[in-house]
Parts: C-alpha cells; structure tokens; sequence
C-alpha cells in the first residue's frame, strides 16, 4: 500500500539541519568529527507546521540495503513514477529522504549512539553543493545517469555491515572533480580503468597520487579539458589522448 | 620567487575570443523560480570554419550545465538559459567554447572565452581586484566560514548578527586576529592544491594569480607552483610572514593593555 510523501519545508529544513548541527555543540570538538546524535526529529515529517504533503505517492520500505548501488537500485524503483527532472535538483525532497532512510544512512553503533562525520552526506542545500556525498541521492542520481556502470563509483573494496552509510573511495577520489562525474564517457573511461568487473568492486591500489592514480587522473583530465572538449569526445579518443602514466591501468585486463 | 621560469605552450593554438562577444542579461523572474538569462554570441568573422560547434557552459563549483548553441555558420542560442541547477544563492560563472568538428581527436576547442560573469553576480569588479571578499551571512551556528569559489576566488563570510562586524571585520584587532590567519590558512591549503593545474589566464587574471603574487610580497621566498616546494613548508612560510606584517598578537595586547588603564 502506498502513501501521500510528505516533505519538508524550509522550517522543516532548518530543524533538521539543526538537529545534525547542534549534535556538534554536544561535543567539544566542533569540527564535525566523532559526535553523537540525539532523537532524531522524525516528528517535523507529520507536523504542517514543518512538512507538506505532495502529490507523489509510494511507500517506503524498512528493509536493510546490502550497498549503496542495492540502495541505490531500490530508489529508482520507488521513485520512478516521478520524472527525474522534477526531484534531482529539490533539495528538500532529499533531506526529507535523508530523515525517511536515517537508520540506513546514519546507523546506531553497538553502544547506541549515531556518528556523524560529515554534515553533507545527510544534509544537502539549496545549490546542492558537495552533492556527491550526499548518502541518498547520490545513489538515485548515479545509477539514472549510469546504470550498472555505477557500480564503479557506489560499490567499495570494504566489507562492513553498513555500507549504504559510507561514501565510497572512488566517489571520494572523483566526486571533488565533479563535473567530470556528469561526463558519461570520461565515468565510462574511469570504471574502464579503475573497476575489476569480475571481482564487481574497485581495483586495489587506487589511493595515492602516484603516476595513473584516480587522482592524477582527475588532474590531467581537467588539464586537457583546457584543450578538448571532453563533453564532445568519443571513449576512445578521450583513452586516446591520455599520458602514458596510464598506459598500466588502460592494459590491465 | 623570480627564479622560477613558467612556459605554457599553447599547441592547439586556441584562440582567446574577447569577451565582447558575448552579452549576458539576466531575465526577470518570479518568487522561487530558477534564474534565466539571454545570451546574445557575435563571433569574429572568418575566425572558424563554419561547422564548429558553439557552447556554452555555465559552472559553479562541482555543478555545471551545458547550452548547446548549434554552430558557427548556424548560431542557435536555446534563450532563455534555466540555471536551475545552481540554486538561488550564488549565480554561476559562463565560458563559451568552439569546438573542432572537422578534424580529429573530435573536440579540439578552437576558441574560447573564460569566466564570463552574468551581470549581479556580485563577482564582476570585486573578482578583478579584490583579494578577499568580505560579505555577511546567516550561519546557523558559526561565527565566520570561508568560501571559496575556485573560478572567483575566497570569500569570507560572516555572520550578521555580529555587531557591527562589516566595519570591526578591518579595525577591531580582537576580530582581526581571531579570524583572520585561520581564514589566510585555509585560503592557503586551497590555493597550493589549485596552482598545479591552473592555466595562463588564471596567472594573469584570476584571483590564484593575485593570492600567489600577494604571498610573494610577504617576502616568501619559494613558489608554490615549483615542483621542488615542500607545500607545506609553503604555507607555514606564508602564515608566519602575513601573521608578522599583521601583528595581530602585539595589536591585541595593546588594546588590552589600553583598555586596563
């Protein structure tokens, strides 16, 4: 059975956001690391006050996520009666699914309290800035513009419980170059390189800046994006004008 | 600083356009609705061959949307742009692009021109000379962040309900001297990260030019775009030579002192 969505409003917003913030002031360190959560406001998702409804309608499951592409595989699925062009850019929408799926993405340690590392991974403004690391709709967002090639940038190498709540290395590695993550070749190219699609996670050895790391790679592709058209470039030209540095990787079956 | 010789070689021999060639207006809009705006392109006659293709890019951050503008013998701007993806908060930045079709790799730019700023942005006369931006905000529960903007350049924000802060923010050495090296600190981190991969015109236009020129009238005496620069020692060099010229620790017991007595 399906229900009417109810989002947030800006007032709701600013609550939630609140809540993520001040959990900060509770501890000493206010650098956003290592500090626990109280009660999660899931109240304001009721309250006209601070949500409204909307005329989307779907029900939203309460089962655990293997990783972020499962999770990710399950948002599309739930939301594809919208057109994408209506949520993508609404930040609201996704801090409201941020609140909806918070024990999935911000999950209660042994000891019973929830750790936040980084505001953005729950929280995400108006301009959605750092959008990469947002916890749910980067998951949405990348298996639309993808499909299985997302995999590359949403699964990891880590075996843990809770992979839905992490942001993986490979989104870390690329997502501060993020125009190139809207790039479908050059995201075809990196997962070319840099994905073991027999193991179906990240090759080893992809940390580091070494020569033909992920990251050289992020530095080189906006050099050359100084000269090319990158938008405009087939793979195999973009594969084509890469540095010999990544000779190793292009190889590597 | 002087010792260290730059060449940049431009091989595709892309041509700098003018930004004269492009009129940006902002269009008007309704609460709550996403910015637009109309592009009017002129190109130079018989720069390119016809068939190149024309874009444009608006950009902010890690944010950026593509205008397809048909080509150089059939300039078809898509008016009015949405930039509905960049939020109401900050208008982005524009660069326009002519791109090969003839020749290949396909993609080679022919032509471009950078940062062209949309009229309000607020960028405009203060990214051509200011060197830190000072403006106010509401920040929840911060007293001050910065921002910064790698196209326009640092910005540092603070909150308004500060009293008085937009005149303190120059005078008050408290203010200065709790704010002002953290914020030259991060400003720092940021700038040695970018200057490995900016190009000419950020050298001798952009704000990363003017930071790596200001660093290098502080009296530091290594480049941050060498090679051979331990960055952090980079930093740490900076740091202490900006905290000296400003003294802000003999600045802030001298008002403590005056106000002892």
């Amino acid at each position: 059975m399906t229900e009417q969505f109810r989002k947030l409003n800006k007032k709701g917003y600013d609550v939630f956001s609140r809540f993520i913030i001040d959990g900060a002031k509770k501890e000493k360190d206010i650098a956003f690391k290592d500090f626990t959560l109280g009660e999660v406001p899931r109240e304001i998702l009721r309250d006209p006050k601070t949500s409204e409804t909307t005329k989307y309608n779907f029900q939203i499951s309460s089962r655990k996520f293997h990783n972020k592409y499962d999770f990710g595989q399950y948002l599309c699925e739930l939301l594809s009666d919208i057109p994408d062009d209506e949520i993508e850019n609404d930040y609201l929408f996704w801090n409201t699914l941020s609140l909806e799926f918070f024990d999935n993405i911000c999950f209660k340690t042994r000891e019973g309290v929830r750790k936040v590392q980084a505001k953005e991974k729950w929280l995400i403004g108006e301009g959605i800035g750092n959008y990469y690391r947002h916890l749910v709709r980067s998951p949405w967002l990348f298996i639309k513009l993808y499909n299985e090639t997302a995999k590359f940038l949403l699964q990891t190498r880590y075996k843990h419980e809770h992979l839905v709540s992490m942001v993986p290395e490979t989104l870390e590695q690329f997502g501060s170059r993020g125009i190139l993550l809207r790039n479908e070749k050059v995201v075809n190219l990196f997962s070319k390189l840099y994905f073991d699609h027999v193991a179906q996670e990240p090759k080893p050895g992809l940390s580091g800046n070494e020569a033909g790391s992920p990251r050289r790679m992020g530095k080189v592709l906006r050099q050359l994006a100084l000269t090319f058209d990158l938008e405009r470039m087939s793979e195999s030209d973009l594969e084509g004008i890469l540095p010999k540095e990544f000779e190793g990787w292009i190889n590597q079956k | 600083m002087d010792n260290v010789t730059r060449k940049t070689i431009n091989w595709t021999k892309r041509k700098s356009l003018a930004h004269e060639c492009v009129e940006v207006s902002r269009l008007p809009i309704g609460a709550d609705e996403p910015e637009q705006i109309d592009v009017q392109i002129k190109l130079p006659k018989d720069e390119f061959h016809s068939s190149a293709f024309v874009v444009i890019e608006a950009y902010r951050r890690q944010l950026s949307k593509r205008f397809e503008c048909g080509t150089v013998g059939d300039l078809i701007v898509p008016n009015p742009l949405q930039l509905d993806v960049f939020g109401s908060d900050k208008l982005p930045s524009l660069r326009l692009l002519v791109v090969d079709n003839e020749d290949q790799p396909r993609g080679r730019l022919l032509g471009s021109i950078e940062k062209i700023q949309i009229p309000g942005s607020g960028n405009q006369n203060a990214s051509k000379n200011s060197l830190l931006l000072v403006d106010l905000g509401n920040l929840e529960n911060e007293i001050w962040k910065v921002d910064i903007d790698t196209d326009t350049g640092p910005r540092l924000i603070v909150d308004h309900r500060v009293r008085d802060v937009g005149n303190r923010i120059s005078s008050d050495p408290e203010l200065c001297g709790l704010i002002l090296p953290s914020a030259f600190q991060q400003i720092l981190m940021t700038l040695a990260d970018l200057c490995d991969d900016c190009d000419e015109d950020d050298l001798s236009e952009g704000w990363i030019g003017r930071w790596i020129k200001f660093c290098s009238n502080l009296g530091v005496a290594s480049d941050p775009r060498d090679p051979e620069t331990e960055k952090d020692i980079w930093i740490e060099e900076c740091f202490d030579l900006f905290c000296e010229k400003h003294k802000f620790l003999p600045r802030l017991l001298k008002l403590q002192e005056s106000n002892n007595q």
